[in-house]
């Protein structure tokens, strides 16, 4: 009975252990060149180079149940009215097989041009929020890794 | 007068066509001015025709007095035909070729003096007959459109749902590139 009491105990600390590291929100595979910086606030995960092109993840909850349409509606109009001018809207779809909408902006900052990628995926709990976003000139050298960290994204609803 | 600058040509025809139609005619003219003469009865009505053409900005009448030149004209005049008339018949009297050219200089000098002093008096009685209007053309200073420039209207904006979820406005470049905390 007693044996019995102390396995049931184990078998529950190992579920809250589990169901914690299930918490942890999205994150990407940190690119070559990049540093992971450790998050606690708004970002579920946030990684830089040392140029400065920054990716991050958000894990929002999608209280709303709304799709990948609309989140990435709302966040442009959002961004829009704040200035950012779109350079496009493009599909993605990340190598676990979710998709997402990745809407591009150019944006000024210190009278430098700088990228702003933001790419929404909504699930039917979650929203995560992939961002990068750094100076045009290095962005534009890490394109590639930025790319290959998006697909990468690693969100469990 | 003021006349728009491209019609002062034709209001320079019409005050001529008002100085002919009182049985005056033009007495000058140049590119923004014309001088007429009108009898000195139709001084009046050439006034109030030229009026009514339009644009009189301002208008000065003058009168020269010249009865007194007149009068005195009148009697230098007389004077000297009773000298003309008296050196006659001192020529028809003459003895010696020396006193008849005596008396034929003075004549021919009194005739002249005849002459031009008949010729002053018939300039002034015309010009007691005919009036002189002198009308200057000003043209008129353009209107200028006054343009009022409207500033472009603001670009529409993007309407969104303003959703009770912070996280949406918070979405952004510059909280992404602030690495620190």
């Amino acid at each position: 009975m007693y044996a019995t009491r102390i396995i049931a105990q184990i078998a529950l600390g190992f579920t809250l252990l589990v169901g914690a590291a299930a918490c942890h929100g999205a994150r990407l595979e940190t690119p070559s060149g990049f540093a992971t910086l450790d998050e606690s606030g708004a970002y579920s995960y946030r990684a830089t180079s040392a140029k400065g092109v920054v990716l991050a993840t958000r894990t929002e909850k999608n209280d709303v149940k709304a799709n990948t349409e609309f989140w990435a509606e709302t966040l442009d109009a959002k961004l829009r009215d704040r200035g950012y001018v779109a350079d496009g809207t493009r599909s993605v779809k990340t190598s676990k097989g979710l998709t997402g909408t990745q809407l591009r902006y150019t944006t000024s900052k210190d009278g430098r041009e700088h990228r702003y990628w933001v790419t929404v995926f909504a699930t039917a709990k979650k929203v995560f929020v992939v961002e990068a976003a750094g100076d045009k000139e290095p962005f534009d050298k890490a394109l590639a890794s930025v790319d290959r960290a998006i697909a990468s994204l690693d969100a469990t609803d | 007068m003021m006349a728009d600058e491209d019609s002062i040509p034709k209001t320079i025809d019409k005050v001529i066509d008002v100085a002919e139609s009182l049985g005056g005619h033009i007495a000058g003219r140049k590119d923004q001015s014309v001088q007429i003469k009108v009898p000195s009865a139709s001084f009046r009505e050439a006034m109030t025709k030229i009026e009514a053409i339009g644009g009189v900005v301002n208008r000065s009448v003058t009168a020269d007095d010249v009865s007194e030149e007149f009068h005195d004209l009148e009697v230098r005049l007389g004077n000297l035909r009773g000298t003309r008339t008296r050196l006659q018949e001192f020529l028809g009297k003459a003895n010696g070729i020396q006193d008849m050219l005596t008396v034929e200089r003075e004549l021919e000098r009194v005739a002249l003096e005849i002459d031009r002093i008949e010729g002053r008096l018939e300039f002034l009685r015309t010009r007691a007959s005919m009036s002189v209007i002198s009308v200057a053309l000003t043209p008129k200073p353009k209107v200028v459109p006054i343009v009022v420039v409207t500033p472009p209207p603001p670009p529409p904006r993007h309407v969104a749902v303003d959703l009770p979820i912070p996280w949406v406005g918070e979405v952004g470049s510059d909280p992404l590139l602030s690495l620190r905390k």
